[in-house]
């Protein structure tokens, strides 16, 4: 078939597909559903869950992850698009804030309590947990995506993981009682990291079209 | 004097094509086609100059395959953008890919495609690009029916007639081998 053909092949093909934008909210709000009902059903809301949402120190567990879902996932998204380019640096604030709220930590609490507070009871579940409900959110971004037309997979799949990091671990610290930064900051930061780094190594496999 | 002409020629490019696109993009097939067509000399320009050592039928084969992958991306152009860096970006990704799945590393700046001006407004050089191959791939009806548009001409209603299916069964057979077509090319191709 001669590219004139295919051309005209072309030409009567009007069907047009959603954008990336489109797909993601068919798909976004069932999966932070099903990651917030498990939570809900399995692990059950710590009670009273405002200690959580109004306590200072504790606040950030929740409230940080939510900011940065908010702001990146609309970075992921516009990679869907072949001549977006997003500027990542100013994101290195999140690490600067985690920071300062771990020193706030080690200053304020007593030297005995340090080691205790860091390791808390619950490691294990955390670095299990914070992917495994972040995992919906990243299909969810990985799929509208593949809607588009992604010039820089590793980026976005990194960006799409950083995102869906911070939605499955403000899902996680509506249950989780560890209320020291010297907790949440070190093993909820890791378990987003993982979470990016696994949407990096996804998006390179996943994003080629 | 050449070189002023060359940007002029540039200029022109990009609004000429937003243009088109914008006009596609509300239904006018005919300018679809007009866009498509002034993108495709572009195209062979480029991948001829990267594809020394390749034949012509398999520089016309990446080209193809670029072309089909505007097609399917196209609802990723905002109409508030112009066209040509648009198009360019998805060229240089499929342009390095076919490359790459032919065994080959390119270093393919994005500017080459500003710059490139259109190979002479020759015909496809080959009879039979290997698209056709990968008709053979999709399901008879679907083959017959891309076939019947691209080879005889046909229109979607004409089709219709011919494969007793009603014009939005064409459209939604013949979108979805479109697609297919793109999927086979990505994982098939060998040379």
């Amino acid at each position: 078939m001669k590219t004139e053909d295919l051309i005209s092949v072309l030409q009567q093909d009007t069907l047009p597909d959603p954008r990336p934008k489109q797909v993601l909210g068919r798909w976004l709000v069932p999966a932070l559903l099903l990651s917030a009902l498990f939570v809900i059903s399995v692990y059950g809301l710590r009670f009273p869950l405002q200690q959580t949402l109004l306590t200072p120190e504790i606040a950030p567990k929740f409230y940080l992850p939510l900011v940065l879902a908010v702001l990146v996932t609309p970075m992921a998204v516009r990679l869907g698009r072949p001549t977006a380019k997003v500027s990542t640096g100013w994101l290195w604030i999140f690490p600067a804030i985690g920071a300062a709220l771990l020193a706030y930590a080690f200053l304020t609490t007593p030297d005995g309590q340090r080691m205790a507070d860091f390791e808390g009871e619950t490691i294990l579940p955390c670095l299990i947990s914070v992917p495994m409900l972040s995992l919906p959110a990243l299909g969810a971004l990985l799929i509208s995506l593949r809607k588009g037309a992604v010039t820089r997979p590793a980026q976005a799949g990194a960006l799409a993981g950083l995102a869906a990091g911070g939605m499955g671990t403000a899902i996680y610290a509506l249950h989780c009682t560890e209320d020291s930064p010297l907790f949440y900051v070190t093993w909820y930061g890791i378990g987003i990291v993982v979470v990016m780094l696994v949407g990096a190594l996804l998006g390179k496999r996943v994003l080629r079209w | 004097m050449i070189a002023n002409e060359g940007m002029a020629m540039m200029h022109d490019r990009r609004a000429d094509w937003s243009q088109l696109l914008r006009a596609a993009n509300a239904g006018d097939k005919r300018a679809y086609g007009l866009f498509l067509q002034a993108v495709t000399p572009v195209l062979r320009s480029v991948v001829r100059a990267r594809g020394t050592g390749l034949s012509e039928a398999d520089c016309e084969d990446v080209v193809q395959e670029v072309l089909l992958a505007i097609h399917l991306k196209r609802h990723t152009w905002r109409e508030d953008e112009p066209a040509a860096p648009w198009c360019y970006a998805i060229a240089r990704h499929k342009v390095v890919d076919a490359f790459r799945k032919r065994g080959r590393r390119i270093h393919l700046p994005v500017e080459d495609f500003a710059e490139m001006l259109p190979a002479a407004p020759e015909a496809d050089p080959t009879e039979k690009a290997d698209i056709e191959t990968f008709l053979t791939h999709l399901e008879p009806r679907a083959a017959q029916l891309v076939r019947a548009i691209g080879l005889e001409g046909k229109s979607i209603a004409e089709t219709g007639d011919a494969l007793d299916m009603s014009e939005g069964a064409v459209r939604v057979m013949l979108h979805r081998s479109l697609k297919k077509l793109a999927a086979l090319r990505e994982r098939l191709i060998e040379i």
